[in-house]
């Protein structure tokens, strides 16, 4: 105890004979020892405050998991309503029709765009004034205010006009534009036609061509729910019909065979009838969505 | 003080418990640790405080094995980053000096003279020295736990120490 440089002197009792006693490393030891670090607030003050930062932090949090949850909703209602009502109701540049349900939309220049089922189209609003083009994914009628160029895009070719009624059908491979009224010019795969009033410009394994038959108000008949067909391949009036009713068709044994004739969007079986009678054809609908097609046992 | 060190609990993340642990265990020697290297006690408990907020910030990559060096690094950066080295004077407080009576007034004196030159001859070592210095004879850590606590290896807190030792005993003897 008396030397060695860890022994603890009770500081209480360093009287001055010990203190003369010890080496300077023992001096040093023995204050050192002594010294404690002064706090301006004791540990379970500091452990409050921080646990009160903590909480202010995690108080936050919950309002952004709210606007999470907000923005959740928002879209899931935007995806329900995505049929009747525009993206972006201030700005819209989408608009979307679903399946089973048609869309009538009016450009900011005046044009009227009637919107097929599981048709879209887009535009840039701020340019559009300026400049006429809008994008079209699907089918979709149009009656153009006259005035600039007015062009429809379309992932298989382009479609532009002055003033005048027209409708683009847009999906697969396929585009068919027909002219109701005025003057159309398609392009296409870097051909370009012309069309006019009463004429149909048809993307026919990739070479544009002008069918000039008689096409009558039945081509944009869709529009009021009534659908003509001329010699349309089987599957795509299946197809069709998916669209108009938000159903899933499965077809087997359909290839190569053709259609014409007429059907509405108003009843599904009848219909289906309507289709399936003329081309001896049997059809079954499972859980109220699901139908399936198969050519009639002989 | 050591927070156990479960050998099957080696996964990440911490939860509050373990939170509230690791300030219990480590809040004291974390506020010495900045206070050794500021001076301040009231700057050494922001910065503590502050460094266990990021440390719950980032609670969920915090191994609580390592947790310990983990708020001594980031401790350390909070300070480094909001102090410019500065010359201090570090006020220690001693049980030698206070409440309490001595012999003489003499003994008296010349026990504070002591003091105050001590704390002087501490407070111009250079930071480093200074802190490892104190958290071995301050807080009774082990060279090897400064040396876990700080990243440092055992040699570098070797030779901090001596370095630290020598220029103390120097100053001192130069007087007394």
């Amino acid at each position: 105890m008396e030397t060695g440089k860890n022994r603890h002197i009770d500081s209480q009792i360093l009287s001055k004979s010990n203190f003369d006693h010890l080496s300077t490393d023992e001096k040093i030891d023995t204050f050192v020892q002594s010294y404690h670090v002064p706090q301006k607030s004791n540990k379970a003050e500091v452990f409050q405050r921080l646990q009160a930062k903590l909480e202010h932090q995690q108080n936050e949090k919950p309002v952004r998991n709210l606007r999470v949850y907000w923005s959740a909703a928002a879209s899931i209602a935007l995806v329900a309503l995505l049929t009747t009502i525009y993206f972006y109701q201030s700005k819209p540049s989408q608009i979307v029709a679903g399946r089973g349900s048609h869309l009538d939309y009016t450009l900011p220049d005046g044009s009227v765009v009637n919107i097929n089922a599981d048709s879209k189209i887009s535009f840039s609003e701020s340019r559009f004034t300026k400049k006429r083009i809008l994008k079209l994914e699907g089918e979709a009628f149009f009656s153009v205010q006259k005035g600039k160029p007015f062009e429809v895009e379309t992932s298989q070719g382009k479609v532009e006009v002055l003033g005048t009624t027209f409708n683009v059908y847009s999906r697969n491979q396929d585009l068919i534009v027909t002219c109701l009224t005025g003057k159309v010019q398609v392009s296409a795969k870097s051909q370009t036609i012309m069309i006019v009033a009463g004429e149909k410009a048809e993307l026919i394994s990739g070479t544009l061509q002008k069918t000039s038959n008689l096409v009558d108000e039945k081509v944009a008949g869709w529009r009021s729910g009534e659908f003509h067909f001329e010699s349309a391949p089987l599957i795509s009036i299946f197809e069709e019909i998916e669209r108009q009713f938000n159903v899933t068709i499965t077809t087997t044994g359909l290839e190569n065979r053709f259609f014409t004739g007429d059907f509405t969007n108003k009843n599904l079986t009848e219909t289906l009838e309507t289709v399936c009678l003329p081309m001896e054809l049997d059809y079954e609908i499972t859980n109220g969505n699901q139908i399936g097609i198969k050519p009639k046992k002989k | 003080m050591r927070i156990g060190s479960d050998k099957n609990q080696a996964e990440t993340g911490l939860d509050q418990a373990g939170f509230e642990q690791l300030f219990d265990a480590y809040y004291d020697e974390l506020q010495h640790f900045i206070f050794y290297k500021s001076g301040d006690a009231e700057v050494a408990e922001d910065i503590i405080q502050d460094a266990f907020l990021k440390l719950w910030e980032v609670r969920s990559t915090v191994r609580i094995e390592t947790a310990r060096a983990l708020l001594y690094t980031i401790a350390a950066n909070l300070f480094s980053n909001r102090f410019k080295r500065m010359k201090l004077k570090l006020k220690l407080q001693s049980t030698i000096v206070q409440d309490r009576t001595f012999e003489t007034p003499e003994f008296e004196m010349e026990i504070k003279e002591f003091d105050q030159k001590l704390q002087r001859v501490i407070s111009g070592l250079n930071e480093n020295c200074r802190t490892v210095f104190l958290m071995n004879r301050m807080d009774n850590m082990t060279y090897n736990e400064i040396a876990d606590n700080l990243s440092l290896s055992v040699k570098a807190v070797e030779k901090r120490m001596k370095k630290a030792l020598e220029h103390i005993r120097k100053e001192i003897d130069q007087k007394f």
